[in-house]
């Protein structure tokens, strides 16, 4: 943390220098987000990516922990087909019963839907935002254990992703200033 | 250089002031939502030299809060928004010096 106060001044500040010092101090200091992303369904995908995406224009340091059905997300063979769930979803575009959203083509109608709702705002797909958070610096991570449970190669992953486990994301975490789970 | 934007308010006692905002670079971003517009803000301005100003149009409400925030956290300036047309907002954001 950087100081234009040297130490022997310190004790004769007013309370309001210090204060202001201290919050000048706060500012400069760059901001960390930590992210877990732990469904792998194309309307989960977003929130972790936009919150990414954009805490690295706002010059704030991103990581994304991608664990459990995330890890889908940045797998190559998966992240071009994930898919919104037409079962047990009451808050799809239009309501379908579950017995109906069980139908085969029920999955494929919902995520269609989805795509064109999105496409019809001019909403970056999931593989755009994922090339602006690689290109902004954010750090892409892939969960071991889940790697290992779901017989994923790190080959299966999109370039540059890095490895690593809970302990390494939660020292990444404990220095950080804001935390999200989806 | 050129000049973006005049526009008009009425000051106190009923006198019409006018300030103009020269902008060196416009952003047009309407018609997309979060977290688009925030996204080219900051491509936008990278490309920029401080002290120059970039014009940042978007349609996405959100955009209210959204641009101010960026601004603050980067230390750019907001000098001034524009509802220029109904549901259009005009950003007039000051490059910070880096």
């Amino acid at each position: 943390m950087e100081t234009t106060v040297s130490p022997p001044d310190m004790a004769s500040i007013d309370e309001e220098t210090f204060e202001k010092l201290h919050r000048a101090a706060h500012q400069r200091e760059k901001k960390r987000l930590a992210i877990i992303a732990s469904k792998g369904t194309l309307d989960m995908a977003y929130p972790p990516l936009i919150l990414a995406t954009t805490a690295a224009a706002m010059d704030m340091e991103v990581t994304i922990f991608f664990t459990f059905y995330g890890l889908d997300i940045i797998n190559k063979k998966k992240l071009a087909s994930l898919q919104v769930p037409s079962l047990a979803n009451p808050a799809m575009p239009i309501p379908v019963p579950n017995i109906l959203g069980a139908l085969p083509g029920m999955t494929a109608m919902a995520t269609a839907m989805l795509k064109g709702m999105m496409a019809k705002q001019n909403m970056p797909t999931i593989a755009q935002l994922l090339d602006i958070a690689r290109q902004s610096g954010v750090r892409l991570v892939a969960c071991t254990t889940t790697m290992g449970v779901m017989g994923v190669r790190e080959e299966d992953l999109l370039p540059g992703v890095e490895l690593e486990g809970a302990a390494a994301f939660l020292d990444y975490a404990a220095d950080g200033h804001v935390s999200v789970f989806v | 250089m050129e000049i973006i934007s005049f526009d008009s308010v009425v000051g106190r006692g009923g006198v019409l002031l006018a300030s103009a905002i020269v902008a060196h670079r416009t952003l047009d971003v309407k018609g997309t939502l979060c977290p688009v517009p925030v996204i080219q803000a900051k491509l936008a301005i990278d490309a920029m030299d401080s002290g120059q100003i970039l014009q940042v149009l978007a349609t996405d409400p959100g955009s209210q809060k959204d641009i101010p925030a960026w601004a603050k956290r980067t230390g750019h300036q907001l000098l001034h928004t524009v509802t220029s047309e109904p549901g259009v907002f005009a950003f007039y954001v000051k490059k910070g010096g880096s």
